[in-house]
């Protein structure tokens, strides 16, 4: 079964949210009514060492708290990414980032059908990257083919920042510079896995500052198998993956 | 960009409040809604949610596009806050992309939650 993806929020070169002063940035995301063996990611990034104090998908009756799969921190900026497995409740919901203290933030988020709910992630994942000014993030997320790539980007900047442009494979799930243009940008990004490595890049502002890349990726759930052929043969005939009979 | 005042310096009680609407001229991609933190006291907490529409106000948050973050916002807590570099924030901001650039029908509103006190400040938007 092959990962799908479901919504982008907002799929392009812009964040969802952005603040500035604040103790939680909050968006919507609308989850799709049929999402088969689903997930909700979210890649958010703040202006602090410390992680955020939580992330929760809110469907106004019940807030569910998200798990974090991977952080990275460098100088004064972080990256995390968040997940919710199976989410109860589809629809449009609230996704809420928290903080303790007032800080910048930003973020996006994605959702995906088709994705292992038992062994959901790659037993590499997470992995991270850091690098100082004058480099761009690079990082080299363990896959197999058929497995989704997602990343999360953060640039601590010193000077007016611009909005980071992924890699020429990566599709947006956002990205952008912080209303407060001279305290981070972040990007946030997915590729489908072609082998054992997927590298994720992204180019941010020259001279901006040190930087921290966290990835994952996401395992597909296993192909259904279709018994109908088989019934009365034995050995027992299987439909594979590929749609071949086999023994 | 532009800038205008949509919420006059002033003492706002403790409660909810709705900003706006305010038309979004064509061409506009994006906003960014700041109110001023310089007497805004410790204590006194706000939660801002900004809605979005497309028909000139008749619906909100019912854009055609699934990606499309509204309603999105933050909150927010007075008193001395400081950024990574030791200084003052002035102001807290909240900024998002709108979509449907080419459209004049849009109008975007903020509903403010103020609780702990009164607040006193000056809300402007920028249009990007």
């Amino acid at each position: 079964m092959a990962i799908a993806v479901d919504a982008r929020n907002t799929g392009g070169q812009t964040l969802a949210a952005s603040v500035t002063a604040a103790t939680s940035v909050n968006w919507n995301h609308t989850l799709g009514a049929a999402l088969n063996n689903g997930i909700l990611i979210v890649s958010c990034a703040q202006d602090a060492g410390a992680n955020s104090t939580g992330v929760n998908w809110d469907d106004g009756g019940t807030n569910a708290a998200m798990t974090r799969k991977g952080t990275v921190s460098q100088a004064t900026c972080r990256a995390e990414i968040w997940y919710l497995k199976a989410p109860a409740v589809t629809g449009t919901k609230t996704i809420r980032v928290s903080w303790s203290g007032s800080h910048e933030g930003e973020g996006g988020s994605a959702s995906y059908s088709g994705v292992d709910q038992s062994t959901t992630f790659n037993a590499a994942s997470p992995q991270t990257a850091t690098g100082s000014s004058g480099t761009n993030p690079s990082l080299g997320v363990t896959t197999t083919s058929g497995e989704l790539a997602i990343d999360s980007a953060v640039q601590d900047l010193t000077i007016t920042g611009s909005a980071p442009t992924k890699g020429a494979s990566q599709t947006y799930i956002a990205a952008g510079v912080n209303t407060n243009n001279t305290s981070i940008e972040s990007g946030h990004s997915e590729f489908p896995a072609v082998g054992t490595t997927t590298t994720m890049t992204w180019t941010m502002t020259a001279s901006g500052g040190a930087w921290g890349q966290v990835g994952i990726s996401l395992l597909p759930a296993a192909a259904t198998i279709d018994t109908s052929e088989w019934r009365g043969c034995y050995p027992p005939l299987r439909r594979g993956p590929s749609g071949n009979l086999s023994y | 960009m532009a800038s205008s005042i949509v919420l006059p310096h002033g003492t706002y009680a403790a409660g909810t409040r709705v900003v706006g609407p305010a038309t979004v001229p064509s061409g506009v991609s994006g906003f960014s809604l700041a109110l001023d933190r310089g007497e805004w006291l410790a204590g006194v907490t706000i939660q801002m949610t900004v809605d979005l529409s497309i028909d000139s106000g008749a619906t909100w948050n019912n854009p055609p596009e699934s990606v499309v973050p509204y309603p999105l916002g933050l909150s927010a807590e007075g008193g001395a806050a400081l950024d990574k570099n030791g200084v003052l924030y002035p102001q807290t901001i909240l900024a998002a992309p709108i979509p449907n650039s080419g459209s004049s029908t849009r109008r975007i509103r903020a509903n403010l939650t103020i609780t702990g006190g009164s607040l006193t400040t000056t809300g402007t938007l920028t249009t990007i």
